[in-house]
């Protein structure tokens, strides 16, 4: 049952973070949100390195494993300059849809369409809710 | 509505760098740990952040930009928290899917709670069964993407 509790504060932190970020890109744009966030994310993570006394490993040499703090960096901008404009629900809604289409399809490139099962149902479901969201909140503006 | 229409394939098109951003990481933290991509990855996307503010900074003078609340600087902090509740998750019998699942309902859950008080500075939204609706099936339809995945 903790788990599942921390499960659940897990999601609150990423939308706590994300609502935050876009409230600080109000004063002084979505690239200084992003790298206020970052930095801040990075200090704290050196705390918590001290205090949880991880083994630190080697550096990979492989630079392609570290074009994923370049994307972050773009991810936070692009994410707090939506955030402001459309509303939190509406942006993690429409996140999380771009998220989980194109997560499955970068497994379907890999692993191919045989795993491909109920995620179709979940793909039309998503792409659906995608729809009303956009007929329900934007249609009078 | 142009603006909107604009703005929502914008949205879409931040949840596709999620999931790319996600994926390098997961990577990342095969080679290193779960821990140490994250500090990692802060740290490459702090520099790049930086670069990127530099590269289009409007020179506003410091005195005219809008005043904000203190707690909006640490949006930080939960984000790294993120990373050590994900990789706590992961290892129990919740596993990876399972911390997918919830992180999404928390996230859902929390921008409602937020909206409908209008706390943080959101624009009061209340929930209702009809706005809830499109947000319902988006999250059952994730759910089963996440879940869904024939055993071979």
């Amino acid at each position: 049952m903790e788990f599942i509790l921390l499960g659940l504060l897990n999601g609150f932190c990423i939308t706590l973070s994300r609502v935050l970020n876009g409230q600080l890109s109000v004063r002084n744009g979505a690239f200084h949100a992003s790298f206020v966030n970052h930095a801040v994310g990075f200090a704290s993570l050196s705390l918590l390195f001290i205090f949880v006394a991880e083994p630190v490993n080697a550096l990979p040499q492989d630079l392609t494993l570290y074009v994923g703090g370049v994307i972050g960096a773009l991810y936070v901008a692009v994410n707090s300059f939506v955030m402001v404009r459309l509303g939190s629900t509406n942006s993690i809604v429409l996140v999380v849809a771009g998220q989980m289409l194109f997560g499955l399809f970068i497994e379907v490139y890999s692993f191919g369409f045989e795993q491909v099962g109920a995620q179709l149902i979940g793909v039309g479901l998503v792409v659906i809710g995608v729809f009303f969201k956009g007929r329900l909140s934007f249609q009078n503006k | 509505m142009l603006k909107q229409s604009g703005l929502v394939l914008v949205a879409i098109f931040s949840g596709l760098l999620l999931a790319l951003m996600i994926s390098v990481n997961a990577e990342l933290a095969g080679t290193t740990s779960a821990f140490q991509a994250s500090w990692i990855a802060h740290g490459v996307g702090g520099i790049t952040a930086w670069f990127l503010y530099s590269a289009f900074k409007k020179n506003h003078a410091r005195a005219n930009r809008p005043e904000i609340k203190k707690q909006y600087w640490f949006g930080g902090v939960p984000g790294a928290l993120t990373v050590v509740f994900a990789s706590m998750t992961v290892q129990s019998y919740i596993g990876l899917t399972g911390t997918l699942a919830l992180a999404l309902i928390g996230q859902f859950l929390l921008s409602l709670i937020l909206e409908h008080y209008g706390l943080l500075n959101q624009p009061k939204t209340k929930v209702t069964i009809v706005n809830l609706l499109p947000t319902l099936l988006v999250a059952v339809g994730s759910i089963l993407i996440i879940y869904g995945k024939v055993e071979m």
